[in-house]
């Protein structure tokens, strides 16, 4: 299902700073031969780059909203991470776009509630 | 004494690979209900794993807590993996309306008579800040029955020590519970078992504020810690069960239960006080 929506710049933001850290994992996950986890890492970058290039208004569709939670899951190990090795700067900056993500992911689904049942 | 039991879990049913203690935890419902024959069923979100489909409803949920048995005395709030199907469409035929809402309006409340309390199903995977239907739904639900205990329950926890940590937005849902003197949050998400003192929306803690726990130990693989989350009273990370709740007018007592029967956490305590 195909939506139409509101993207703030904060959240263009987000989605940009996002898709180089997915791209970096997508990299390094190919280096070492995990090819599956890097075509998927790599598809949660294209969408978020997708979403980041787009102006106030952005096509997404199930598929798009589902690559964002991804990233966001992914992108909560890597806060994890650095939150315990005491890199507390990267994770507050990660941990601020995650939300971003979910903003974006919970307006798909208020407006994918409303578009089923009319 | 009238009383209410509910059995409060979340995160249960898949392929058995990923879902490995989703049949353990139904069996233990059983166990439960034979015990508490009026017991009611409070299913957490992400009910049936990877993305809320029909077909993940069929062959997943159905064979174990989709039973007549259980799912006749199920109340839901839907998860992020049922969100992956579009709006939520499949979960919302499964529960039905008087279970589960719709997906444009996923929330409902239930009143408890036998026990005199106020149970609030809201929905976290959807737009839930100030100016959104469902706080001002909230809003008007909680006055209307002012002075009674009050349980709500939805899938992503404000508060969390194991996977996916805090989440922000709850707080809005937290503010208008807190403000009604509510006593009790239940959330899945996290695949773990937490128990908090009862807290303020700011993290203070406060003897009359909300008492949250996550039971997202329904059968999905579990996780671990990945923080020290102030106001967390009890956890433990390494077990499938489930939560045990019995509902009174003047108080509660909570209990978690493993899949073999052994009482975990345990502890009772008064409903907060509320002005006349």
């Amino acid at each position: 299902m195909e939506l139409t929506l509101t993207i703030s710049e904060d959240e263009r933001h987000a989605c940009r700073r996002a898709a180089s850290l997915m791209r970096a994992m997508a990299s390094g996950l190919r280096e070492i031969g995990t090819v599956q986890e890097a075509d998927a890492c790599a598809g949660y970058a294209a969408t978020l780059d997708r979403i980041a290039a787009s102006g106030e208004c952005c096509g997404v569709n199930s598929d798009g909203k589902v690559d964002v939670e991804q990233a966001g899951f992914v992108l909560e190990g890597v806060r994890d991470g650095l939150d315990n090795a005491d890199l507390d700067e990267g994770a507050d900056f990660i941990q601020r776009d995650i939300e971003r993500l979910n903003d974006i992911v919970f307006r798909y689904n208020s407006s994918a509630g409303k578009a089923v049942e009319s | 004494m009238a009383e209410q039991v509910l059995l409060a879990v979340g995160d249960m049913c898949g392929p058995a690979k990923k879902n490995p203690g989703a049949a353990a935890t139904a069996d233990l419902a059983r166990r439960q209900i034979a015990l508490n024959p009026g017991a009611m069923i409070l299913a957490l979100g992400d009910n049936a794993y990877n993305r809320g489909r029909p077909d993940e409803y069929r062959d997943h949920y159905t064979p174990s807590w989709g039973q007549a048995d259980l799912l006749g005395r199920t109340w839901s709030c839907p998860g992020n993996h049922d969100y992956r199907t579009a709006g939520a469409a499949a979960y919302f035929q499964y529960f039905g309306e008087a279970r589960a809402g719709t997906p444009r309006r996923s929330y409902y409340s239930v009143p408890l008579p036998e026990a005199g309390w106020h149970m609030i199903s809201l929905n976290s995977e959807v737009e839930q800040d100030a100016h959104s239907p469902q706080l001002q739904w909230l809003r008007e639900d909680l006055a209307a029955r002012r002075h009674r205990p009050i349980l709500a329950f939805w899938h992503r926890p404000r508060w969390g020590s194991g996977a996916h940590r805090d989440s922000k937005k709850p707080r809005w849902f937290w503010n208008e519970l807190y403000a009604e003197r509510a006593e009790l949050a239940l959330a899945g998400h996290a695949h773990h078992y937490e128990r908090f003192l009862p807290q303020r929306p700011d993290q203070i803690p406060d003897p009359h504020g909300i008492r949250q726990f996550i039971v997202g130990t329904g059968g999905r693989r579990l996780q671990g810690r990945s923080k020290d989350t102030p106001n967390s009273d009890y956890a433990r990370f390494d077990l499938f069960g489930i939560l045990k709740l019995t509902l009174w007018p003047e108080g509660y007592r909570w209990e978690f239960v493993d899949v073999d029967d052994r009482m975990i956490d345990r502890g009772e305590q008064s409903i907060n006080p509320r002005g006349q």
